[in-house]
């Protein structure tokens, strides 16, 4: 993969599904939200109380990169996934995927938006229905469009990885990376430009998180896909990301290209946040970390 | 992860083939491989499956034969309707009682009356197939209906929330506080003397209440799992999703309350009968029998026994076979039954 740090020029994108963007399609971004705020209001007796969830966001996936929203759980990652996919109400603000305004987007246009936007789930022991098998589940966003064929069935079998003789398999019969592939290869059936995955890897072992990641890359190369990832580990963003966002308390506090996120992190959320992780070498540990009392 | 060096173009894992997760830990107890490409695993369709799995179900296949014999042996002996069956004598017509109503059925003999006479010497094993038929049909239309009529209500309610659930709910809370025999009395009071099919639907409109609380329940988790998120995210039709992700991971919960149901309509008939609200004479069941003879228990135990063992097996291979289905069902089971 080259490494893409920005709009991906025009034209460049071949994809084996033979449908050709124009350049002028090729510059409107992916997804660009302007100053979003969703608000969620709980009503306990007469009491109004009003939660923001997503307090004036600012965020534009570009088409062919890889966007990583990071932050703690409750930051507002998920409300903010929900709401590009139109399930949230939006307080303020606008969202467009592909131009699109969700919000006034009619039935229709909404269809036609979920073909182009598609979403990997976190956990792939959930996100399977334990009752079909392989097949089924990838067969069926090809049913419900009415263009399934068993030969596209078996292109996103092999695009994934998996072999045909795992097609009569039902979930349980799988690993946790193979369901995950599984999840993945669903999510391509209908061909779409962005995938926005939701902590993909977060659920697996370390592993088989590189296998999923290395996957995810291979896919961005040949499908030219835009990937917006939520993740919560930071190793595993600096292994796939293009630009990274931070997101605290419902607002993007750092958004940066990785590199400069990384090395030079400007908002004290992320430098606590890249100081939390991990480090297996005790010599490579950073000195604050390493001589704190444990 | 985190040694990395911090390039652009992250250095790739080994290897992107299948066969590389052979290894990984396996969810399944029997560790079957799952990707070998030299080995090509015979698939089977969800209905294949389940039925090769039941087959192999032991309790389930011994139950489901004798749940068989019983049914064959009861309509065939003395016929139903206007069709005569192989067995003599009708449960209606008396005669004199030979030694005391005594049961003939020796170890290899069969006799004039296998199961007895009763106090007016009316052949007691045509009185018992007779109630066995009635208690075998009462018994499924209430399973089958009720069923039916608690999967809807509970679905719909769990699914569709809101204003529907609350109505939907509201109306089982009221058939729920009601005494279930005091309501199925009254009901089947009106319906009275309209024949057994009539007084079994009536049981079932009444006895599908705590089936629709546990599938709304089911419901209301599996709605929330994310598999269904990603049928919405598809723009799966709301009935799709209900019927072809929800439903199907419910079946455990149906199937074990269709069979408790079958054995409590086989319970809730008899108090009916004994209370005079279900079946009346000159018809029987195998309630109606126990209930009519309780008092010659210590005299005639015939009297009791034949109709209680009836009720007994009957009620056990249902469970079994329940059993069984339910087993047979459960997509995390690994055996594939070969």
């Amino acid at each position: 993969m080259s490494p893409v740090l920005g709009p991906t020029p025009a034209g460049a994108q071949p994809r084996d599904g033979g449908r050709e963007r124009s350049a002028l399609e090729a510059s409107i971004d992916a997804i660009r939200a302007e100053g979003l705020t969703v608000e969620f209001t709980s009503r306990r007796g007469t009491r109004r109380q009003t939660l923001r969830a997503v307090d004036g966001v600012d965020l534009t996936l570009h088409q062919g990169e890889t966007l990583a929203l990071v932050g703690e759980s409750g930051c507002g990652k998920s409300t903010l996934v929900r709401t590009i996919f139109g399930l949230n109400p939006i307080a303020a603000g606008q969202v467009s995927v592909f131009g699109q305004d969700v919000a006034t987007a009619t039935p229709r246009q909404r269809l036609a938006m979920r073909r182009r936007i598609q979403m990997v789930f976190q956990d792939p022991f959930s996100s399977l229905n334990p009752h079909l098998t392989a097949h089924e589940i990838i067969a069926e966003p090809l049913r419900i469009n009415r263009v399934y064929s068993r030969e596209r069935v078996t292109e996103l079998f092999e695009q994934v990885g998996l072999t045909r003789d795992s097609f009569g398999k039902r979930p349980a019969e799988f690993s946790g990376g193979q369901r995950q592939r599984i999840g993945i290869a669903r999510a391509l059936a209908l061909d779409p430009d962005v995938l926005v995955l939701d902590e993909p890897v977060s659920a697996l072992d370390v592993s088989v998180q590189a296998q999923v990641l290395n996957l995810l890359a291979d896919l961005q190369e040949r499908l030219g896909l835009s990937y917006l990832f939520i993740a919560h580990d930071l190793s595993v963003i600096r292994h796939i990301a293009t630009r990274v966002a931070v997101m605290q308390r419902g607002r993007i506090v750092e958004l940066g290209t990785r590199d400069a996120v990384f090395t030079a992190p400007a908002h004290p959320y992320t430098s606590l946040l890249l100081g939390s992780v991990p480090v297996p070498d005790p010599h490579r540990r950073p000195a604050a970390l390493a001589t704190s009392p444990s | 992860m985190t040694d990395q060096p911090n390039e652009v173009n992250p250095p790739r894992a080994e290897s992107l083939m299948p066969g590389d997760e052979r290894n990984a830990p396996s969810p399944m107890p029997g560790g079957m491989v799952g990707l070998m490409p030299d080995k090509p695993q015979k698939s089977y369709s969800q209905g294949q499956l389940v039925r090769r799995r039941f087959f192999r179900h032991k309790g389930a296949m011994v139950a489901l034969v004798v749940l068989v014999f019983i049914t064959l042996l009861a309509f065939t002996s003395i016929g139903i309707g206007p069709i005569p069956g192989w067995w003599g004598k009708n449960y209606t017509s008396t005669g004199s009682a030979i030694d005391g109503g005594r049961p003939t059925l020796g170890w290899f003999t069969i006799g004039e009356h296998p199961f007895g006479q009763d106090t007016v010497g009316r052949d007691f094993f045509a009185r018992t197939m007779r109630g066995t038929q009635i208690s075998l049909i009462i018994a499924f239309v209430v399973g089958i209906g009720s069923t039916i009529i608690g999967t809807v209500v509970g679905s719909i309610a769990g699914y569709f929330r809101g204003i529907i659930e609350a109505i939907l709910m509201r109306l089982t809370d009221l058939l729920i506080i009601i005494p279930l025999l005091v309501l199925a009395a009254v009901i089947s009071a009106r319906a009275g003397g309209s024949g057994i099919w009539a007084l079994a639907l009536v049981l079932a409109a009444v006895t599908w209440t705590s089936l629709a609380r546990l599938v709304r329940g089911e419901v209301l988790s599996l709605r929330e799992r994310e598999f269904v998120s990603a049928a919405r995210a598809i723009g799966t039709h709301p009935a799709r999703i209900l019927f072809r992700h929800i439903l199907p991971n419910t079946i455990g919960v149906i199937i074990v309350s269709t069979t408790f149901s079958i054995s409590a309509a086989i319970l809730l008939e008899s108090s009916l009968s004994f209370l005079g609200f279900g079946v009346r004479p000159p018809d029987v069941s195998l309630g109606l029998l126990i209930s009519e003879y309780q008092n010659a228990f210590t005299v005639r135990p015939w009297l009791f026994w034949f109709p209680g063992m009836f009720i007994l097996a009957i009620a056990l291979c249902v469970s079994f076979i329940g059993d069984g289905l339910r087993d047979a069902f459960d997509p995390r089971q690994n055996r594939k039954g070969d």
